[in-house]
């Protein structure tokens, strides 16, 4: 079904892009908000990775590759975005995350805020990594496919990513042992 | 102290948090831009695949995408800066390295490491990247219109003239910028204009103009029954690497120069229907007059 759907678009059917994309679309912006932490900035990153994405279909030579090739393109585009945005902001206040918050007795307000300080912290292309680890499930081979990079860079990267995420966690901790409090 | 068990548990509890649903205007707005927006024909987009029916393919060699980093570079022996044969280099100005391919880019210097050299250049406001491989790098201009696109290839050569466009250099032209743009002059089927003086920081150079005579009928096997002209090839025969020609109506500017130690370096402006190619031109000339190579030892 959706490989006939692919196969339209490829051929310039708006419409049944416009279908591929009513399917996922939920799941992709859930995707850019986890690695860009804004409502308003994953939709621009979405926006403009989907049309991209149209733009570019014709390439994608196997119709059953579609989502991998979809992801890639999403998640490339949330890494621009967030590169261009770390250039901008330097010294980011951190705001809460909007829309409803999981249930969640065994993590603190405190954890949270300190793992969202840790994760903005983060170079865009390891944030990637952590948010397609932990909230997609990925394995490193499978982010390696996404990303368009070597297994071992993944695995290396992810690693990288999950040491800086607990010095941030431990740095708070020590700070607050102190008595001190992080800005 | 934080343990694996505790940050994956952390982490998955964090990106629990947050929007599971789009808003509700986002495909609204998507139907609207992609009705604007025109899809690019498949031969062009023909990458990192072996299958032989592109007209452009940079192939596997995108895993070899040598941006190596900093590090790696700054432990090299002494290097060789463009129009600088001594050993002492010339400090350039500070660059970034380039992100990740399909971004837009901030304006500023940038470079690439292919190999053990160094490239640097000016990026100007609005422009995107859309690849980076170890045989060179593509942007898409902010005046240029879908399909429209500056390129820069290294160690390239005139295309094979034979009918069925076979991806290998033309027998008889060597690795030099003039002895480059003088066997894609002469390619059958192409008409360019007269070849003018190019110099980057007195490494020589020349460019050139050129689009696809008017009658012309031959086509490629992958083609689909277009007329094509195989213009410029890499070295490295096996039809993964970048291999790029003329298609009816486009406009292509061609800016090649020499680097001491190596080979060439092509920036090719392309205009696919020719209507933006005066503007996009403008555009890319001070890109093509910012670059900076600097050859070092093999690591």
């Amino acid at each position: 079904m959706d490989r006939d759907l692919v196969e339209a678009a490829q051929h310039g059917d708006q419409a049944a892009f416009v279908d591929l994309m009513r399917l996922r679309i939920d799941r992709l912006f859930a995707l850019a908000h986890r690695i860009l932490r804004d409502v308003d900035r994953a939709e621009d990153a979405l926006q403009d990775a989907l049309v991209i994405a149209w733009r570019d279909l014709r390439g994608l030579r196997d119709p059953d590759r579609f989502d991998a090739w979809l992801h890639r393109v999403v998640v490339n585009e949330c890494i621009g975005q967030a590169s261009r945005e770390r250039r901008r902001v330097a010294n980011l206040r951190v705001l809460p995350v909007e829309g409803p918050a999981a249930p969640d007795d065994l993590m603190t307000l405190a954890d949270r805020d300190q793992l969202e300080r840790g994760f903005r912290r983060l170079p865009p292309e390891h944030r990637a990594i952590l948010v397609l680890h932990h909230y997609e499930g990925y394995a490193p081979s499978e982010i390696a496919e996404v990303l368009g990079i070597p297994a071992g860079t993944a695995r290396s990267r992810l690693h990288h990513a999950h040491r800086a995420m607990r010095a941030a966690l431990d740095a708070d901790a020590r700070l607050s042992a102190a008595g001190g409090r992080s800005a | 102290m934080t343990t694996d068990r505790d940050m994956d548990r952390l982490l998955g509890r964090f990106f629990e948090a947050g929007p599971d649903s789009a808003p509700d205007r986002m495909l609204d707005v998507l139907a609207d831009r992609i009705d604007r927006q025109p899809q690019q024909p498949a031969w062009r987009l023909d990458r990192r695949l072996t299958r032989m029916n592109p007209y452009i393919k940079i192939g596997a060699a995108i895993a070899a995408v040598l941006l190596i980093g900093v590090i790696g570079w700054n432990l090299l022996p002494a290097r060789q800066g463009l129009g600088q044969p001594g050993p002492s280099a010339t400090p350039i100005p500070t660059a970034d390295p380039l992100p990740t391919p399909e971004a837009a880019l901030a304006p500023g210097r940038y470079f690439q490491l292919p190999g053990p050299r160094k490239v640097s250049f000016d990026v100007p406001a609005g422009w995107r990247l859309t690849e980076a491989w170890s045989g060179g790098l593509a942007f898409t201009p902010a005046t240029g219109e879908a399909g429209d696109s500056i390129h820069v290839f290294y160690d390239m050569r005139p295309a094979s003239r034979d009918a069925a466009c076979t991806e290998v250099p033309q027998s008889g032209f060597g690795g030099s910028a003039h002895e480059l743009l003088a066997g894609v002059a002469s390619t059958p089927g192409a008409v360019a204009t007269p070849a003018q003086p190019f110099t980057i920081g007195g490494a020589n150079g020349e460019s050139i103009d050129v689009s696809m005579a008017p009658g012309w009928t031959h086509a490629c096997p992958f083609s689909s029954g277009n007329p094509t002209v195989p213009l410029i090839v890499d070295t490295i025969t096996n039809a993964e690497g970048p291999f790029w020609g003329l298609a009816p109506g486009e406009k292509e500017r061609l800016i090649a120069f020499d680097v001491p130690g190596w080979s060439n370096v092509v920036i090719l402006v392309d205009s696919l229907d020719g209507s933006t190619f005066d503007a996009i031109a403008a555009e890319a000339m001070p890109f093509a007059r910012s670059f900076d190579v600097e050859v070092g030892a093999t690591p």
